[in-house]
């Protein structure tokens, strides 16, 4: 009786790992999705910055795991700004997970400040969307880097949502694209960043929408 | 109140019934040792799930070989296997009653498995092997020899790599704390430094504390570490908590000495206190200093706890 008991107990074991095998053998391969979001809809000119093709290397780091990318240099005055919108497929590859080294500069870098950088992307009005924000300084050059992450016209300024968006588009739909938008500035001194903030905030508003995010 | 009797009010013929019942539950639920078929279904179920982890296990190596500060996860699976040896004879002899709080624990386990598979999230989906083994012994064997194996299975958690996202956060606020920390010790020892984020320079060079110096990598291997020399003999419980705590703060302590000593070889030698075989090996050296480190804490702590027992 007891080892009738026990035999049943490892039979439900098994089968139980039989059923986790087969889930897994029968999920169809992630593929592409339809984007409504365009890395290609990055405009020579956003507001009042007129661009040109190419953003250096050392600024905005570019990641050997995108799949296509464009990068361009804007001038407004003497002001100049760097954007970068790469899109990324095949998200289940491990080799994905060191692109967060390639975000903003890392090496050489003395500090890394995060700070609060918040836009009304999805309109006038509504609320603001949280973005990701970091102060990079190497020796006597300071760089403000925001960027977000992007699935079709949803926003992730938080690493681990982004993550767990995608690991639930993976799961559910078997098919998850994303594109990591960065915008680049020199940044001043400390009792600057409010004025660099502003101009960082204005430039990701006009690029979501250029993008296909629509106001 | 209805329907309920007081206390007071029970006759004693009844109180006499239910302690006889309860009695006889009792005996029924006595558990008895595990039988080899109970032994051998449990191998089986292990066998079967580390045919179902295949794909987890070879990810798994491949970081271990791949990251130098990983390593350690080479270790983990043969001190799990030691400390389940270590208990052999408590195994036998512990109560077999499989408890179908194990079956909800498989199929959680399963669950992260699955999604962590299907969504890229290694971390989720390597997780579950330990918490797999746990659901098993606890489903086949009962609560009794899962007392004497959790320490063992729980154990194996060691070799599973952080979240990178974690690492990386946590490895740039590890270099700042590290640069500090060392800043101040070489300030206190008479060598002029000026400290810039992670960057401490001094005045024939500047010195980065990199992302390689910092004590996080190390941080996993070290608790690993701790907790494993913790259960190689036996000692009061309080003692194994200490040690297997102790393990973090003393490689982060290690990891600042060594950083000293490098800044004080570069201020005082130059270059090469930085091109150097023990610099090249600074993961191995932590280690081997965080080991002495735990060894002299044991001592002190058995020492103390034997004046006090006498």
């Amino acid at each position: 009786m007891e080892g009738m008991r026990v035999g049943l107990r490892l039979g439900t074991v098994l089968v139980l790992f039989a059923a986790a095998a087969f889930l897994l053998h029968s999920a169809a391969p992630v593929t592409g999705a339809v984007n409504p979001a365009s890395v290609y809809a990055v405009p020579s000119t956003l507001g009042v910055w007129t661009g040109s093709d190419g953003a250096p290397e050392d600024v905005l780091p570019v990641d050997s795991s995108e799949k296509i990318s464009v990068r361009r240099t804007y001038h407004h005055g003497d002001q100049v700004a760097w954007v970068s919108v790469a899109l990324f497929v095949g998200q289940d590859n491990e080799i994905r997970r060191a692109s967060v080294n390639r975000i903003y500069p890392g090496r050489a870098v003395n500090r890394i400040e995060s700070v609060s950088l918040s836009a009304p992307l999805y309109g006038a009005g509504t609320s603001p969307v949280a973005l990701s924000a970091v102060v990079v300084q190497q020796e006597a050059h300071r760089l403000l880097v925001a960027y977000w992450h992007q699935i079709g016209r949803r926003v992730f300024g938080n690493d681990y949502r982004f993550r767990f968006a995608l690991m639930r588009d993976m799961v559910v739909d078997r098919h998850a694209d994303s594109m990591l938008v960065r915008i680049a500035t020199p940044a001043g001194p400390e009792s600057q960043l409010s004025a660099d903030l502003a101009v960082v905030e204005r430039l990701a508003v006009d690029l979501y929408a250029a993008l296909g995010g629509g106001r | 109140m209805n329907g309920v009797i007081a206390p007071d009010k029970v006759a004693p013929e009844i109180t006499v019934e239910v302690a006889a019942k309860a009695e006889r539950v009792a005996a029924a639920a006595v558990a008895r040792a595990g039988t080899c078929f109970d032994w051998l279904a449990l191998g089986l179920a292990v066998a079967a799930a580390a045919v179902l982890y295949v794909p987890i296990l070879i990810g798994l190596v491949g970081d271990w070989t791949e990251y130098p500060s990983l390593s350690h996860g080479f270790a983990v699976p043969l001190i799990s296997a030691y400390l389940v040896w270590n208990k052999r004879h408590l195994l036998a002899k512990a109560p077999v009653k499989g408890s179908f709080a194990g079956l909800a624990l498989i199929v959680v386990a399963l669950a992260m498995f699955v999604i962590g598979s299907l969504g890229g999230e290694s971390f989720v989906a390597r997780l579950s092997l330990p918490v797999t083994l746990l659901g098993v012994v606890l489903f086949l064997m009962g609560g009794g020899v899962l007392r004497q194996a959790w320490m063992a299975l729980a154990y194996l958690a060691f070799m599973i790599p952080l979240p990178y996202l974690t690492l990386k956060a946590l490895t740039y606020q590890s270099r700042l704390f590290d640069a500090g920390l060392t800043a101040t010790a070489l300030g206190w020892l008479g060598v002029p430094v000026l400290q810039n984020g992670v960057m401490l320079q001094l005045p024939n060079m500047t010195l980065e504390v990199a992302d390689e110096c910092s004590s996080v990598p190390a941080i996993a291997a070290l608790l690993a570490l701790g907790a494993a020399y913790a259960q190689l003999q036996a000692r009061p419980t309080w003692i194994r908590a200490v040690l297997t705590l102790a393990a973090a703060p003393l490689g982060l302590l290690s990891n600042i000495i060594r950083l000293i000593l490098t800044s004080l070889g570069a201020y005082y030698l130059g270059p090469i206190a930085l091109n150097n075989v023990i610099h090249k090996f600074s993961g191995t050296s932590v280690f081997l200093a965080t080991v002495v480190l735990l060894v002299v804490l044991d001592t002190c702590l058995t020492r103390l706890w034997k004046r006090w027992r006498a």
